[in-house]
């Protein structure tokens, strides 16, 4: 007995001794102004080991006793080296700084430059604030969801719009977080700018599949956008002055290398501008959009670290008859908490809504109409540094949704004004994943989420006929829970290196959406709809697979990649002939339910290095839908069906102070539904329609020209004036097309195009 | 109410000043020519019309090609057949339609190929009209349309048949002509009984004469209008086009309806 206590205790012993296992762990900053830098590489030389440091600029790496040199590296900044002889377990926070303020450098400088080919993300797009601030964009203001556009597989709404489509899915099925809280329309003036203020931002990431397990709610995509902290070491002002906007940054520490604060504004003032061009009934007229970022962070110790970011955008438009004003509001505290230096936890509170107000005065009569989505949120993440090969993610997370469909009200007239009644919902997720590198070659990123959806009272349930007509209600009393869904979200990616330029990725990811959006118009209004999933609504899924070859050419100057992917999509939710979104007591009667797929292929080269940098983008793909109710339940083309999508982007250094860039697009016309025949009803001139979606609108390009002149660059002041034309070859892409009589009697087709050639010019400067 | 169409001409209104409209030529599919029929049993007058026309291409002229080698029959509910013939051009009509509540009624047309195109309704109960309430209104709507102008809108009141589905449609005609751009519906789902009160969305002015019909139709028209309506929306923020739902088999385009109806004429001071 003595005997094998003995054994066990030298069993013991030795597993210490074995596992002589130390952490090296920190946070990697920017030397200039103290920012977090997330997904930023720790590299062990002597073993090639690594890690990329998370959301919150955390990295940590555990490796046997001995002597190592690491290598701190992020995109832009100068790799820094540190030996270490790791004997105890050590806290190494470090800072980079950039190499040179000459922007060239900020996109040449990646010292791991083959990033690209080795992290396990397929389907990613990483996006720096700083390389989209090259491209020309309308009217010269700055958008990052604009310049996402410009990417494989990524396609843009209408003209001019901020809302985008992900490999053919829809819409509604972007998840779109700033600062982890989601924001339900990302669009201002009508989805001519996007919500989202350059200045404020950080860094931006796209999945297009294989999204980490970490991520829920929509079926499509994931946009993970994160705000800039503020400059911990000195206040900083930056700001631009543009045709109709101007915009202005400050951010400063709270206490020096404790805490920071960035508060960033802009507004626009195009009402202003063209109030003198317009007539009398807009003498008065308002349409302008503000928007407000607000962080502040402090560290609390060594341990623990405290985030407050907000948001307040809105666009108001009116004149004297109307009015009519929509925006997002977002609150986000986060507590970032170290229990060791190998588990990292984050806990994160999130307020979120989205709401429109309408009024209008027809007929002496005041009708005001009202919408609006609220999100309350949990959420508890962890990442575990278990050991060099694995580092394990999970946590959880609740949402509690208020949607309140529309508040209706006509004054002067009974009978018409009606309020819907609010829908309330709790949605559940659960997830563990885990990055693990299996071997030199092999990494991996896998993980499973679990997501539950649970309608809450009170609330009445209809059902209905086949002519719409309600058969039964039942009520739910308030804070019964009923209707409960769960969701298994099983994901995975994989990237096999074949040698040091090329990789071959794989994934496949199961996501589940339980929030639709309703839109009447192909456009995407502020009046769109979102809904919850009920007994009715069943919740999205969609399952995607995607492949990629990876390659990268002369020493990593040119990057190459092809990416197929096919995607299924099932409980599609749409309109019915003639349904409609506003004021319909009886919306879910109006809705049809199918199934969707899209499959295509994306191609993107990249020239990263010298004095000329760019890329092209080109993807083929296909979209479908299939309704039994529609087209006689044939498959037909999903509105943003793109056959062809083609981006062309150049930059070009011509001098160290002048820079010049353009862009070129094109891409096959959306699938429309027109008339192929006309017809008298009721002595009335009627449209005989063709099949949903049969037809094409026609094909859109346009080429766009940018110039950025550094006016003055010194350590004090720094200021450029920036050229952006837009549409230089003043194409007339068709926004709408209408079908009327002319005034000989003859129909025809009007097209209206929204933007001929659009020059403008914008001051920038910081100090 | 059209709020969808509202907030686009607002919009388009303002965004007018940076856009620019022309006319394009599009290469649109066209489509063969389709049937289109008209049929009404007016049971107030005894009178059984149908209307018969074809579908033109897009592009091609706006002309009424009436169908005048067509064979018109309406089925009683005794199963006794009233042939309607040719009045005029692609109008085939019969009086002395003599029909009461709920019978079952078929219209059948066989067109000059043999092609038979058949829809059966039932007849609607019958409606009164109440009253009527016209309404000053100084005129004026949306940006730089503050006139001065009085006009009168109407109110159009009726008492619901309770215990029965119904399906209502309220038109005007005005000095003589009949207004078919603007109607009203409503039916009476979740309003069984009630006092209607439908404002129509005209404007009258001081000397017409303004005749006020209330039509109690059948389901099958009843949503055709609906669609009708819904259905023409185009440009931004309106729904998906679509066509009509017919009644009629064989792909016709077109309606069979039966209606009731009451009227009362004003002539406005």
């Amino acid at each position: 007995m003595r005997k094998l206590i003995n054994i066990s205790l030298l069993l013991f012993l030795s597993t210490v001794t074995f596992a002589q296992d130390f952490t090296l762990s920190g946070f990697m900053r920017d030397a200039a102004t103290g920012e977090e830098l997330l997904y930023a590489t720790v590299l062990v030389k002597e073993t090639g080991q690594g890690v990329t440091t998370n959301l919150y600029g955390f990295y940590s790496l555990t490796l046997p006793k001995g002597d190592y040199t690491f290598q701190y590296s992020y995109l832009g900044m100068t790799t820094m080296e540190v030996q270490i002889a790791l004997n105890v377990n050590i806290k190494q926070d470090v800072e980079l700084s950039s190499g040179g303020i000459n922007l060239d450098e900020i996109v040449i400088k990646a010292k791991k430059e083959n990033e690209n080919l080795t992290n396990t993300e397929v389907s990613t797009v990483t996006l720096s604030v700083k390389d989209a601030k090259l491209i020309p964009v309308l009217l010269g203001e700055q958008d990052i969801l604009k310049t996402m556009q410009l990417l494989p597989g990524v396609s843009s709404n209408s003209e001019g719009s901020s809302g985008f489509f992900v490999r053919g899915g829809d819409a509604d099925q972007n998840l779109i977080l700033l600062d982890e809280a989601p924001i339900y329309n990302a669009s201002h003036l009508l989805g001519f700018f996007s919500v989202f203020n350059s200045d404020a931002l950080k860094d931006v990431k796209l999945y297009k599949g294989g999204m980490p397990a970490e991520y829920g709610g929509r079926v499509s995509s994931v946009m993970d956008i994160r705000m800039k902290n503020g400059n911990m070491k000195e206040w900083k002002f930056s700001g631009g002055v543009g045709l109709i906007s101007s915009r202005l940054t400050a951010e400063g520490p709270i206490q020096k290398d404790k805490g920071s604060v960035i508060i960033s504004a802009r507004r626009t003032y195009a009402d202003i501008l063209a109030r003198p061009f317009l007539n009398d009934g807009f003498a008065n007229s308002d349409l302008y959009f503000y928007d407000m970022n607000l962080k502040a962070n402090y560290k609390l110790g060594e341990k623990d670290r405290i985030y407050f970011s907000g948001y307040v955008g809105r666009d108001v438009f009116g004149a004297d008859d109307f009015g009519f004003d929509w925006g997002n509001t977002t609150g986000t505290l986060r507590w970032n908490h170290l229990f060791s230096d190998k588990l990292f936890s984050n806990t994160t509170l999130i307020y979120s809504d989205y709401d429109y107000g309408f009024k209008v005065q027809a007929g002496g009569n005041e009708i005001n109409l009202s919408s609006g989505i609220y999100d309350y949120n949990v959420k508890q993440d962890y990442n575990w540094y278990v050991n060099p090969k694995n580092s394990l993610r999970f946590g959880w997370q609740g949402i509690y949704h208020r949607l309140k469909p529309s508040e209706f009200t006509i004054e002067g007239a009974e009978g018409d004004g009606e309020t819907l009644e609010e829908q309330k919902a709790l949605e559940g997720g659960f997830y563990i994943a885990n990055k693990q590198k299996v071997s030199d070659k092999l990494s991996l990123n896998y993980g499973l989420r679990l997501s539950t959806f649970s309608n809450i009272g009170a609330y009445t349930e209809k059902t209905y006929d086949e002519f719409d007509n309600v058969l039964t209600g039942i009520t739910y009393e308030d804070g019964d829970v009923y209707n409960t869904y769960y969701g298994l979200e099983p994901r995975l990616n994989a990237t096999y290196l074949l040698n040091s330029v090329s990789s071959i990725k794989g994934s496949y990811n199961r996501n589940y959406q339980y929030l639709h959006l309703l839109s009447n118009s192909s456009s995407g209004t502020p009046t769109d709809l979102w809904i919850a999933s009920s007994t009715f609504v069943k919740p999205q899924i969609a399952d995607q697979v995607a492949v990629g070859y990876f390659r990268n050419f002369k020493d990593n100057a040119y990057e190459f990649s092809v990416e197929g992917y096919y995607k299924n999509l099932q409980n599609q939710v749409d309109f019915e002939d003639g349904g409609s979104a506003v004021n319909n007591a009886d919306i879910e009667s109006d809705l049809v339910f199918g199934q969707g797929r899209t499959y295509g292929m994306e191609f993107y080269l990249k020239k990263k290095k010298g004095d000329f940098t760019g890329w092209i983008s080109y993807t083929l793909a296909k979209s479908e839908r299939q309704f039994t109710e529609v087209n006689n339940n044939n498959w037909f083309s999903a509105r943003q069906d793109r056959t062809h999508d083609l981006s062309i982007v150049g930059m070009y250094q011509i001098t160290p102070r002048l820079n010049a860039s353009a862009s070129f697009v094109y891409y096959t016309g959306d699938a429309v539904t027109f008339p192929i025949g006309k017809y008298f009803v009721d002595g009335s001139l009627v449209n005989l329609y063709g099949d949903r979606n049969s037809e094409r609108m026609p094909d859109y390009h346009r080429f766009d020209f940018g110039l950025t002149y550094i006016l003055k660059d010194s350590d004090k002041f720094y200021s450029d004036l920036n050229l952006s034309i837009y549409n230089v070859y003043n194409r007339k892409n068709a926004y709408s097309i209408n079908f009327d009589i002319d005034d000989n009697g003859q129909t025809q087709a009007t097209q209206l195009a929204l933007f001929g050639i659009v020059p403008s010019l914008t001051w920038n400067f910081n100090f | 109410m059209k709020i969808y169409q509202i907030i686009s001409i607002l919009i388009l209104a303002a965004m007018s000043f940076i856009s620019c409209e022309e006319v394009i030529e599009l290469d649109l599919e066209n489509a063969e020519p389709k049937l289109v029929i008209e049929a009404n049993v007016d049971v107030l007058n005894q009178m059984a019309t149908v209307f018969l026309t074809k579908s033109n291409g897009f592009y091609d002229d706006i002309s009424l090609n009436v169908i005048t080698d067509a064979t018109v029959n309406l089925t009683l509910a005794d199963g006794s057949i009233v042939n309607l013939p040719m009045i005029s051009d692609g109008f085939y009509a019969a009086s002395g339609i003599n029909v009461v509540e709920d019978d079952e009624l078929m219209i059948s047309v066989v067109d000059g190929e043999g092609k038979v195109y058949e829809a059966i309704e039932n007849v609607p109960h019958e409606v009164t009209l109440d009253s009527l309430e016209f309404i000053a209104r100084t005129v004026g709507f949306g940006p730089g349309a503050g006139g001065t102008d009085t006009a009168y809108q109407v109110f159009v009141h009726w008492q619901d048949v309770a215990d029965k589905e119904s399906f209502y449609r309220v038109r005007s005609i005005l000095n003589d002509t009949l207004q078919t751009e603007i109607y009203y519906l409503v039916d009476d789902i979740g309003l069984d009984g009630i006092t209607f009160s439908a404002r129509l969305f005209s404007f009258f002015e001081a000397g017409d004469t303004v005749t006020i019909q209330i039509l109690s139709i059948d389901d099958a028209s009843f949503r055709y209008f609906s669609d009708l309506s819904g259905a023409q929306g185009q440009g931004f923020g309106s729904t998906t086009p679509y066509n009509p739902k017919s009644n009629f088999t064989n792909n016709a385009l077109g309606y069979f309806g039966i209606n009731r109806t009451d009227e009362e004429t004003v002539i406005l001071q």
